[in-house]
């Protein structure tokens, strides 16, 4: 049986029957649209719900992670449960201490090689599920799932918060993206077609919704 | 006749907007803003309702939701308290509990036998003869319900929120107001919630005749809707005080979990009746449900009343009625001294007669109890309760207003841990000791006088600035100089009786008297006897009378009596409600869609979804379990084990860690070999297993069951917190999915998709090796669980179905790879004679009733359990797990998994863990614990099956099956 | 519902935490089976300050506190081999 795609989407249950304009992203499917740019960019500023768990991501751990993620280019975040964003444009999420989540749009992105690393310093494998929502009825949607105080004076701009949203872990950000404030989760990829279904669900009652990539990042995928 | 008064400043009634709709039946018009009652009194009418147990009519009493006099159904929702629902355009409204109308109910019957029926009457009557008990349930059960539940009620979201605010103030009214404003004015954000439709409280109804002080109100409105961080919420309650300032605001649209950094309460007090005789009429109400009827909606409560009353509240109402236009034919004043401040002056210079030291000995009922024609009024003496009926007289009336005094309305901070004192000066229950974060205003803080109450509610925004770290101002609070708000003892006794002191449930003044008398004296043990306060109203009109009853039949002051404890909701709160939106995260495997697709059963196995088995046309859901089994015997079966617990081990102490943490042997374990680990508690106790997979000299990568994987996780990293090892743990349970294949075909289709020379003497039992197959970077274990040729293939998640297709198309070529489930898996795991953990073992089992031994090295110095099976290995075994088995053409009852072991002597020797049809041997097979003597093979097991009758099998050899 | 602190994460909800158990000195392997017995089943249920195992279940950190179990308030957190080291 011939496969499209080389790596199951978490949350490809959940889209069936959707009608979708899909690329393949580090060899997983990834929507870059739904509906017509107008009704996607509604959704958007309403509350936008758009899947990038195709986007790639590498774990590392260990009491050395700062010393040679350092020597390797990356800027660390100094304090634990803070990010930045690297050189490339790329995401580095210091979780807790001493692990490091770094996400980037390709894999060349994250010039990260296994093998290099040096003994107490390990790679952890993820299968994430990861959403960016945007809109202004974040906060209304949110507040009917998570616990915490997520506004602007409670939630730092560098924050990085683990927590639960409906239920589930998750990791949380919120990040200018575009010149627009926009959220990014993250949850285990088994949590996936859940945590979409729930927050699709959401986002429907606020008029917003399912969006694609395109919305936020215009034709970065080429020949899609 | 109409009792709806003109234009009334302040009423909450659009006149413009007429609201139709029928009640019992018959049509009426209301306002919009009109509650069903006051829609209902303006047009006259009285008998509103049926009480709970006498069913004896009822009316208007407290007009505050602090009784359920009226409570209608509209055939969707019931017990819809009418005093506090807004009446709708259409409503086709019910009175609950009532056989034939509000009017002729069928039960009022029950008033007149109502000796019959005292306090706890149902302890003591009908369960002789036991026969007739069936009989007598159905009527209790009929007669003790309310309204009546409409299965086809719709579901309707309602949503839960949370919210965060730095100041929570409950309640609206005077003290509520103007804290809420103090501490908005210092740029607090501010929750400001009052469960009345409006704001102001009694600022906007308790006038005495006189408006002036409504300008003040209508300022503080204004200035509450100017400041952006005062946010107001009306029709909104306080459900309850959680830990750490959490408090549910609910209100018709759900709840709002609120999270404060600081609290005031200044939710009032509840108006409390005096007690005598009919007390409970139609047209028979507290002081403040008239002033509510005639300040909100315009209506006015009777004609011609008479106001008793046992503090100088009754001379405020009596204004009020005044003002509306009702003839004022007395006031009665329980107090020897009557009142002393001049507002007695005024009601006396209006041509009212006061009587003072006198009593309402009983209210005059019309025909059929259904409203008041007359008061009693007799001379009353404080000390003993009692009146003068020498010297009594008859004052005609339609209706009486009575005024005692009030209770806190106090639950929230009882709920918080607020210690309250009994203050004997005026008489109410307020607050001595507050909690961090925790301020009380206004009533319930023993504060009265409207000034005072304002006052009060700054002083309290004030306390809480301070304690948020503000700057607060020092507010004084100017004492009360007027008689005692409450009465001691507002109660009239009557030989007679029904003067009811809980009108919810139907109690009187004797039922308490007889509860002591049987030995219930005690406050917890005589609302139990009594039911008082177990009603809807939950004791908002009755505790406190009750609290003082029992001081006075035990001679004891109120302060050693106590209170029983007020616990959420402070109203009754709807289920759908609570329930929110429902969420119910589950995790799926990668495989999900494919299982969906392909018929599986789903179960639940913690909150991951499993296939238990693939629903096949044609078949039962037993023969596509036997089947799938079958498949596994004849050739080849794969089944999904992602959700299996992995956790990666790394470390130069990484075999240590595991000596320490399970029961085997980890230091010699080869790299590229897998070993079974079994997981104890301190108490030696079974916890859980998996296998051990040394991958490098210093990488282990572990196994757990599904449904302990994340608690294994937990233990490893909480014990190296301790031990302090050299071991670095990584979770991957959901970064990679696993496969099993397994059968006498496995090898066969596995070896044609990898590279990895899995050969019988290439890669024995228990072998592990990283490989590819396909593309996919593949973990390869050989295990042996539910067959002896089986592998399981780890692989990273978003591989799993790549891996899943290739096996399914290597396996094509012979036709016969076939998924199987869960409930195959336990039946093949059966016959390959594996225990289950938490199937065959319990909260108690320790490896030597499973025969385990071998998984345990006591010679290590140290693993999680060991010492303490030293000391079980010191005593004799008191049950073993054994194999047994049914003969071939068993024709008895099948036992069920949890049957009884029954020894010779008739005691309980053990119990049936595992049973099912072996296909591959045509038998019933299982496991069972018996006594340590009876595991010779042969060796017979008596089991009780479920109808009680008694079945036979026999030990055998475990395995069952040789798997191949 | 009661907040808790994570040394590393901050102030969360109960519900995101697990309890791990009282944190108890494990008796030397030499004790009596008497002593032995009464580590493993026996807990004292005086109220007053313990020393108690709580887990923040989406980060994956132990940590430590010292509740009052009488007033249920909570002195103080942190993590286990900050105190080890003192």
């Amino acid at each position: 049986m011939e496969m499209v795609f080389d790596r199951l989407s978490p949350v490809s249950f959940a889209q069936t029957g959707l009608t979708m304009k899909k690329a393949i992203l580090n060899g997983m499917e990834i929507v870059l649209s739904y509906e017509n740019t107008d009704i996607e960019m509604q959704r958007m500023k309403k509350l936008g719900i758009c899947d990038v768990s195709a986007f790639s991501r590498v774990g590392i751990k260990g009491a050395k992670a700062v010393e040679w993620l350092e020597s390797r280019g990356f800027t660390v975040p100094k304090a634990p449960n803070t990010w930045r964003q690297d050189h490339a444009g790329g995401l580095v999420l210091r979780l807790g201490r001493s692990e490091f989540l770094l996400e980037g749009f390709h894999q060349g992105q994250i010039a990260i090689n296994a093998n290099d690393a040096p003994e107490n310093l390990y790679v952890v494998a993820r299968y994430d599920a990861s959403f960016i929502l945007s809109g202004v009825h974040f906060h209304s949607a949110f507040s009917e799932i998570c616990a915490l105080d997520l506004s602007e004076s409670a939630f730092a701009a560098d924050a990085v918060l683990m927590t639960s949203v409906a239920g589930v872990s998750v990791t949380l950000i919120r990040q200018l993206l575009n010149g627009e404030l926009v959220y990014r989760l993250w949850c285990d990829g088994s949590y996936g077609n859940y945590m979409w279904s729930t927050l699709t669900e959401i986002a429907g009652e606020f008029g917003g919704g399912a969006i694609g990539l395109d919305v936020h990042f215009k034709q970065m995928i080429t020949g899609s | 006749m109409s009792m709806r008064l003109q234009n009334t400043s302040g009423e909450w009634i659009n006149r413009n907007n007429k609201i139709k709709f029928s009640f019992e039946g018959k049509d009426y018009e209301g306002f919009e803003g009109d509650t069903i009652s006051s829609a209902l009194w303006a047009a006259g009418e009285k008998v509103l309702g049926r009480s709970f147990k006498y069913h004896r009519p009822r009316g208007i009493f407290t007009l505050a939701n602090h009784d359920v006099n009226i409570m209608v159904t509209d055939g969707v929702d019931t017990n819809i308290r009418a005093d506090v629902v807004q009446v709708k355009a259409g409503m086709k409204l019910q009175v609950v509990n009532v056989d034939g109308g509000v009017m002729a109910d069928k039960k009022r019957f029950l008033d007149s036998i109502s000796a019959l029926l005292p306090v706890g009457f149902y302890y003591k009557a009908f369960h002789t003869p036991r026969s007739l008990f069936p009989f007598w349930e159905r009527i209790i059960r009929n007669a003790a319900g309310l309204g009546v539940v409409n299965f086809n009620y719709p579901r309707i979201l309602k949503k839960k929120h949370y919210a965060h605010y730095d100041l929570l103030v409950i309640g609206a009214g005077p003290a509520g107001l103007s804290a809420a404003l103090t501490a908005a004015r210092e740029g607090l954000e501010v929750l400001l919630v009052d469960e009345n439709a409006k704001p102001g409280g009694s600022f906007a109804y308790d006038n005495a005749g006189n408006s002036a002080h409504h300008a003040q109100l209508a300022n503080m409105l204004s200035e509450a809707q100017s400041l952006p961080n005062l946010t107001v919420k009306t029709n909104a309650y306080a459900a309850g005080y959680y830990a750490d300032h959490l408090v549910p605001i609910v209100d018709e649209s759900g709840i709002t979990k609120v999270r404060a950094k600081a609290v005031i309460v200044a939710s009032g007090a509840f108006e409390q009746p005096p007690v005598f005789r009919n007390n409970d009429l139609p047209g028979v109400m507290l002081g403040s449900a008239a002033q509510r009827l005639i300040a909100r909606y315009a209506v006015k409560p009777f004609l011609k009343g008479v106001v008793v009353t046992a503090n100088s509240y009754g001379y405020r109402v009596a204004l009020d009625l005044i003002a509306s236009g009702v003839e004022v034919a007395a006031i009665v004043d329980m107090r020897a001294g009557g009142e002393t401040d001049a507002i007695a002056s005024v009601v006396a210079n209006k041509g009212i007669k006061i009587h003072n030291g006198a009593c309402i000995y009983e209210a005059v009922p019309v025909s059929g109890k259904l409203g008041v024609k007359g008061a009693i009024v007799a001379d009353y003496d404080e000390a003993s309760a009692q009146a003068d009926t020498q010297k009594s007289i008859q004052i005609d009336c339609d209706g009486i207003v009575m005024c005692a005094g009030w209770a806190p309305a106090a639950a929230l901070l009882y709920q918080a841990g607020t210690g309250m004192r009994y203050d004997d000066q005026i008489h109410q229950f307020v607050p001595s000791r507050l909690p961090n974060g925790i301020f009380a205003a206004g009533k319930v803080n023993g504060v009265f006088g409207l000034n005072q109450r304002l006052q009060d509610g700054a002083r309290a925004a004030s306390d809480a600035l301070k304690y948020l770290g503000y700057v607060g101002n020092d507010t004084t609070v100017e004492s009360f100089a007027g008689s005692s708000p409450s009465h001691p003892y507002p109660i009239v006794m009557h030989p007679k009786g029904k003067n009811f002191v809980d009108f919810d449930e139907d109690i009187s003044v004797k039922d308490f008297i007889h509860a002591a008398q049987e030995g219930f004296d005690n406050i917890e043990l005589m609302k139990r006897f009594t039911t008082v306060g177990m009603g809807p109203s939950q004791g908002k009109h009755s505790n406190m009378n009750a609290i003082r009853i029992l001081a006075r039949i035990r001679s004891l002051p109120v302060n050693k009596i106590g209170t029983t404890t007020a616990r959420p909701f402070f109203h009754p709160t709807p289920i759908g409600h609570l329930a929110g939106r429902g969420l119910h995260p589950h995790r799926d495997t990668p495989l999900h869609q494919w299982h969906a697709e392909h018929g599986a059963v789903f179960t639940d196995v913690g909150a991951w979804k499993r296939p238990a088995y693939y629903k096949v046309d044609g078949q039962t859901k037993e023969q596509s379990i036997q089947n799938e089994a079958k498949a596994v015997r004849s050739a080849a079966g794969i089944i999904d084990v992602s959700t299996l617990g992995k956790i990666e081990i790394h470390g130069a102490n990484a075999a240590e860690f595991l000596e320490r943490f399970y029961t085997g042997n980890f230091k010699d374990q080869r790299v590229g070999r897998s070993r079974y680990a079994l997981m104890l508690d301190e108490s030696g106790v079974m916890v859980d297993d998996g296998v051990a997979c040394r991958i490098a000299e210093n990488f282990f990568y572990v196994t757990a069951s599904t449904s302990n994987a994340a608690a294994v996780y937990r233990e490893m990293q909480r014990w190296n917190q301790i031990w302090g090892l050299n071991v670095t743990f990584i979770n991957v349970t959901g970064a990679y999915g696993a496969v099993n294949i397994a059968g006498p075909l496995a090898r066969k289709v596995l070896q044609k998709i990898t590279l990895l020379d899995i050969s019988e003497d290439q890669f024995l039992l228990g072998a592990v090796a990283d490989t590819s197959i396909g593309e996919i970077k593949a973990r390869v274990i050989r295990v042996g669980f539910v067959s002896n040729q089986a592998y399981e293939i780890h692989v990273p998640a978003s591989s799993v179905l790549k891996l899943w297709n290739l096996l399914l198309d290597s396996g094509s070529v012979d036709g016969r790879v076939k998924p199987f489930g869960t409930e195959a898996q336990r039946l093949l795991r059966l016959e390959m004679g594996h225990p289950l953990m938490g199937h065959d073992t319990d909260g108690l089992t320790n490896p030597f009733e499973l025969g385990a031994d071998w998984a345990i090295n006591l010679n290590k110095p140290f693993f999680i359990g060991k010492r303490s099976l030293q000391i079980i290995r010191k005593r004799p075994l008191l049950k073993k797990l054994v194999a047994f088995s049914f003969k071939p053409y068993f024709q008895g009852p099948v036992p069920c998994e949890c049957n009884l072991v029954i020894s010779k002597s008739g005691q309980i020797e053990g119990r049936v863990t595992s049973l099912s049809l072996s296909p591959t041997l045509q038998r019933f097979i299982g496991f069972a614990y018996v006594s340590p003597v009876n595991t010779k093979l042969g060796d017979v097991l008596s089991i009780r099956t479920d109808s009680g009758q008694m079945v036979e099998a026999y030990v055998v050899q475990s395995p069952f099956i040789e798997g191949d | 519902m009661k907040l808790l602190t994570c040394p590393i994460n901050g102030v969360r909800p109960l519900s995101e935490f697990v309890f791990g158990g009282e944190l108890r000195d494990m008796p030397e392997a030499e004790c009596s089976d008497k002593e032995w017995a009464d580590y493993v089943y026996n807990r004292n249920g005086a109220p007053g300050l313990k020393k108690e195992w709580w887990y923040h279940s989406p980060s994956g950190t132990w940590f430590v506190a010292e509740r009052d179990t009488l007033t249920d308030n909570v002195a103080r957190t942190y993590l286990y081999e900050q105190e080890a080291a003192k």
